[in-house]
């Protein structure tokens, strides 16, 4: 059955110049397609079995050749995509130059899940995807002028801006899309839910259209909270990015730092020389903020159920996992715990004992009090069974990943099918749940908490003694760098030491991706590099992101009182889906 | 229309309305406390010994805030609203005999009276929602205006079946004819089963606090409310609650009899009678905050039913089960009846 | 008649506490300040409303109220049986019996027809 990798990429390389065979040697499979073509590559690839469009966004080379080069296309934008096969773990990176009349096809009808994507691209840059069905703004404000991440847009923004001219465009259950007669058109009601709103965790708007306490149309309005990462990130230090990371998702902020920390290492190559004892801190910090994150999810949906119990019992968990990262890192919130080459902080003997604590004495009860309170009540579960369901081939449509996909049955993490961490010295599994609806995406997320609590405990019983970071002086973080024992006594050596360490990592010519397991999905870093101390642009893959664009068909036809418990499962983080 | 009696009234009436209105800061403090107790929390501590002046500190918070009406709203309406709420509970205490000389009014037809009133109270709760021009306001009247109503039915049908045991409107009457172990409870269980649900759902508390659930529709009916219009609605809340509470003791608990004892003390002691109903009152008391208690830990610990859940409960669930209760009601009749 | 009397000094009684916490609210409570305009909009989540919100409702919610008249007036015809439950006996109870069968066929109806729809 099916065809060899081979045999699909010689396949499908006649569309794309032949241009396959001398990038392979790349951290993913290239192919430049041209936007004549791109739809039928599509096509072919999707025969194929690659299901999941996991990334789109654009790449603004504004006179550098060098790069355009690396890239292998002529002109100024490209528009590149992340195709991804599961569960075969199978990528391919497509890049598609844009004409002169920033105009490319949309990929809509085939991928429903880059409606949002290919939003982004337009907002952020100004290239406009043909045949897209509702291609608005989606970060900035209807009314903004200019494409931000666009190379000749000042950082600092070209002037004030106030206001967000914002238009629905509703989205309605089939067979509702007209009103029938003037009666059930003057019963509908279109009420605005969010940005203050108690059921949005976060700053994110949404329209619903009631008959009733029936949704009947559903439009969302994102970007209250979009700073600009992604354009910060074209002026600071990559070092520097690592606090930016933080405020992704903020919840469990230690997770964004250790993907984007290993991201960079890899693409710099020093990945292999960071100590295991870092390594299995990272890993520990990790799934104790992954704990953390899924609490927060699981405590909120409850309490916007109306249950507030079950909430307080999971925060006095985070509340200690805090601390252990307050003991660590010094920070409690926004870690920034990690530094290329290491971590910062280590763990002594008290921290040690609280981890312990945590995981072997409160935790689980604490999930036996959960279990209690809502896995077993029958309220919850009439609340919660089939509501928000999702089918796993829909789920991957959308590019649904983390647990939200797991609640739909599909078994897939990327700690288990990529090398990444140390996770493949642990044995845990992956929660499965089949339903695909509220209470799926609940039961996957409690069981997570049983596995991170494994590793961590499988973690701490083998932590090893070497140290936490590379040594400055080594070669392998900053290969610039002078001997240390030059330092000392020469005034030439002692400059360029200085010199090295203000620029600080400076990862080789061209790109990367890398992408690891958030709480929420895979949260993925693609990053380009001129060997310059700051970045050309580093994308981040936001997990909500992808999710959070199928809410909208999710709300469809439920009640009112549903969309709180399918927001609560999805989980979203403002910080991290506007960025 | 004697000057005596009607001194009596105001005397009588006065100290129930104080009983009552008093019972609603004693519940917030008791809300407040029993939630930090099941959350492993404090609670709040600050004013007054074990934060017992809280409830003193909120009442004037409320009454100092601005009294903003939105403009779009119907002034009288809107004010009107929470007047309702606040006042319609009272107003039920009327026939209420917490102990015999404490009922303001003594009628053979109390059971009647009460319902009537407190089946008014939905009106405020319409008004104030539909007043405030908030959509959210009106898709929480809505909601409370529907589960009152249905269930009404089931509060009222499964009280028929208790009244057709007793035979009498006469809530003195019912709990004298509960001395000893012929509690409501243990001669009609179903019935008791749906009023305590009814009433739990009649004061809107969680799992029933549809029309206000701030997941959801922010404040509910109450969204626009603020200060002490705000304040009302919630003395409303509790007022209810501990009307539907008085209700569930004296139709189902026995009133103020102990179980198995009867308090009989002989006449020939100077303050018997007295000392009588000091014994009544505590027994009543006790049975009241451990069934206002058992709401607060209820409200802790389940979520909130949806819409059309808490209507197919009601309709679906509650309404065959009271009618079953008359059943079981008859059938305790013929049976007595035939002895 | 004088009970009506009495209930009405009851009634005086309670309203008064009624009025009383309202008017000592208006007497107190902060003056109004100058305000930005937002504040006398209604809440929708922060966001200006897209239109009015009294408009029609759907009839979905008129079902309940129909439905419960029906039953509140039965609750009602039963009333009347409550005095002489007793004297009336067995026969009493069955007449009684025969109503709620009859009443419980009504009940089926509305239960298939008014409230299987969607809510």
């Amino acid at each position: 059955m099916g065809k060899s990798k081979q045999e699909v990429f010689e396949d499908i390389s006649e569309l794309c110049k032949g241009l396959y065979e001398n990038r392979n040697l790349r951290d993913l499979p290239e192919f430049v397609v041209s936007p004549e073509k791109l739809i039928q590559f599509e096509t072919k690839i999707k025969n194929n079995g690659y299901n999941m469009v996991l990334d789109l966004f654009g790449v603004d080379f504004k006179d550098n050749q060098k790069l355009q080069e690396y890239a292998g296309i002529k002109s100024r934008f490209a528009v590149i995509y992340h195709f991804l096969k599961i569960p075969q773990n199978e990528r391919i990176r497509v890049i598609t130059p844009v004409p002169e009349n920033n105009r490319v096809p949309s990929s809509y009808q085939l991928y429903r899940g880059v409606d949002w994507f290919e939003r982004e691209v337009y907002d952020l840059f100004g290239i406009i995807f043909e045949g897209h069905p509702d291609l608005r703004r989606i970060l900035m404000p209807e009314d903004y002028e200019g494409h931000p991440l666009r190379k000749d847009f000042p950082t600092k923004g070209v002037k004030e801006y106030i206001g967000g001219k914002f238009t629905p465009n509703l989205v309605r259950l089939p067979g509702k899309e007209k009103p029938s007669d003037i009666f059930e058109e003057g019963a509908r009601n279109i009420i605005n839910v969010g940005p203050t709103h108690p059921a949005t965790h976060g700053t994110f708007r949404m329209i619903f259209e009631l008959e009733g306490e029936d949704i009947i149309g559903a439009d969302l309005e994102i970007g209250y909270l979009h700073r600009g990462v992604e354009k910060n990130a074209e002026n600071m230090r990559w070092e520097d990015f690592i606090p930016m990371t933080d405020r992704l998702n903020y919840l469990s902020a230690y997770l964004n730092n250790m993907i984007y920390t290993e991201a960079v290492e890899r693409m710099t190559g020093i990945w292999n020389d960071v100590p295991r004892r870092a390594k299995y801190i990272r890993v520990i910090l990790a799934e104790l903020s992954r704990i953390a994150d899924h609490i927060v999810s699981i405590g909120t949906m409850a309490v916007d159920l109306g249950a507030l119990t079950p909430f307080w019992y999971l925060f006095k968990i985070r509340e200690e996992i805090y601390s252990v990262f307050e003991w660590t890192v010094g920070a409690r919130l926004t870690t920034s715990g990690t530094s290329f080459g290491g971590v910062r902080g280590d763990f002594n003997e008290k921290v040690i004992e609280k981890i312990r604590n945590i995981i072997d004495k409160e935790l689980p009860k604490a999930l036996k009090d959960l279990d209690n309170l809502l896995t077993k009540n029958r309220i919850f579960i009439d609340r919660t069974r089939g509501i928000g369901k999702i089918s796993a081939k829909d789920a991957i449509e959308w590019g649904f990943t983390g647990p939200s996909l797991r609640g739909s049955g599909v078994a897939w993490d990327i700690r288990k099918v990529q090398t990444y961490g140390l996770y493949e010295e642990f044995d845990f599994e992956i929660p499965v749940a089949t339903e695909g609806d509220v209470y799926s995406r609940y039961l996957v997320r409690v069981e997570e908490m049983y596995q991170s609590a494994k590793i961590v405990r499988q973690a701490l019983d083998n932590l090893p003694q070497d140290g936490t970071k590379i040594g400055t002086d080594k070669k392998s973080v900053l290969p610039s760098l002078p001997d240390k024992k030059y330092v000392y006594t020469q005034i030439e050596a002692l400059i360029h030491h200085f010199k090295g360490m203000a620029e600080g990592v400076v990862p080789p010519f061209g790109w990367y991706y890398f992408g690891g397991e958030a709480a929420n999905g895979e949260l993925g870093f693609f990053m380009i590099s001129e060997n310059k101390r700051i970045p050309w642009r580093i994308r981040i893959r936001p997990p909500c992101f992808a999710i959070y664009q199928a809410f909208r068909h999710l709300v469809l036809g439920h009640k009112l009182a549903d969309f709180i418990a399918i927001l609560g499962s999805i989980n979203i983080v403002a910080g991290e889906l506007d960025r | 229309m004697e000057i005596g009696e009607t001194i009596g009234i105001i005397v009588r009436g006065g100290i129930v309305l104080f009983l009552v209105l008093n019972i609603v800061p004693l519940m917030v403090f008791a809300e407040r406390k029993v939630s930090a107790f099941i959350q492993d929390r404090v609670g709040p501590e600050k004013a007054g010994l074990y934060g017992l002046l809280h409830p003193l500190a909120d009442a004037l918070k409320f009454i100092l805030k601005e009294a903003f009406v939105p403009p779009q709203s119907n002034k009288f309406l809107y004010y009107i609203g929470p007047f309702i709420t606040a006042v319609v509970p009272m107003l039920a205490f009327i026939a209420v005999p917490i102990i015999p000389v404490l009922q303001p009014v003594s009628t053979e037809l109390s059971v009647l009276v009460v319902l009537a009133f407190s089946s008014l109270g939905v009106w405020g709760i319409l008004l104030g929602g539909w007043s405030s021009e908030n959509k959210f306001s009106l898709l929480g009247s809505l909601r409370a205006s529907s589960q009152f109503i249905s269930y009404e039915v089931a509060l009222s049908i499964s009280l028929l079946s208790m009244l057709i045991i007793y035979g009498t409107f006469d809530f003195v009457d019912i709990v004298k004819s509960q001395e000893g172990w012929k509690w409501g409870i243990i001669l009609n269980p179903i019935a008791f089963i749906v009023f305590f649900i009814s009433v739990l759902a009649e004061s809107a508390r969680i799992p029933f606090d549809l029309p206000e659930a701030e997941g959801e529709l922010i404040g509910g009916f109450h969204t626009e409310y603020s200060g002490m219009k705000f304040a009302m609605f919630f003395m409303g809340e509790y007022m209810h609650l501990t009307l539907g509470s008085c209700l569930i003791i004296l139709l189902f608990l026995g009133g103020w009899n102990l179980p198995f004892i009867k308090i009989d003390l002989p006449d020939e002691y100077l303050f018997s009678s007295v000392i009588e109903y000091i014994i009544y009152f505590g027994v009543f008391s006790a049975k009241l905050f451990t069934l206002l208690v058992l709401f607060v830990v209820i409200r802790w610990t389940l979520p909130r039913f949806r819409f059309d859940q808490l209507i197919r409960l009601g309709w679906g669930t509650l309404i065959p089960l009271s009618l079953l209760g008359i059943v079981i009601s008859a059938a305790y009749v013929v049976i007595s009846h035939s002895k | 008649m004088e009970k009506v009397f009495y209930v009405a000094i009851y009634f005086v009684l309670a309203s008064v506490i009624g009025l009383g916490i309202i008017l000592i609210h208006l007497i107190l409570s902060e003056k109004p300040k100058e305000s930005p305009p937002q504040k006398f909009l209604p809440f929708e989540s922060g966001m200006i409303p897209f239109h009015d919100a009294r408009g029609r409702l759907p009839v979905k919610f008129y079902v309940f109220a129909l439905a419960f008249l029906i039953f509140d007036i039965e609750v009602a015809l039963l009333i009347p049986y409550i005095p002489i439950v007793k004297e009336l006996g067995i026969v009493g109870i069955a007449e009684v019996l025969f109503f709620l069968l009859v009443l419980f066929f009504g009940y089926l109806y509305i239960r298939e027809v008014a409230l299987k729809q969607k809510i």
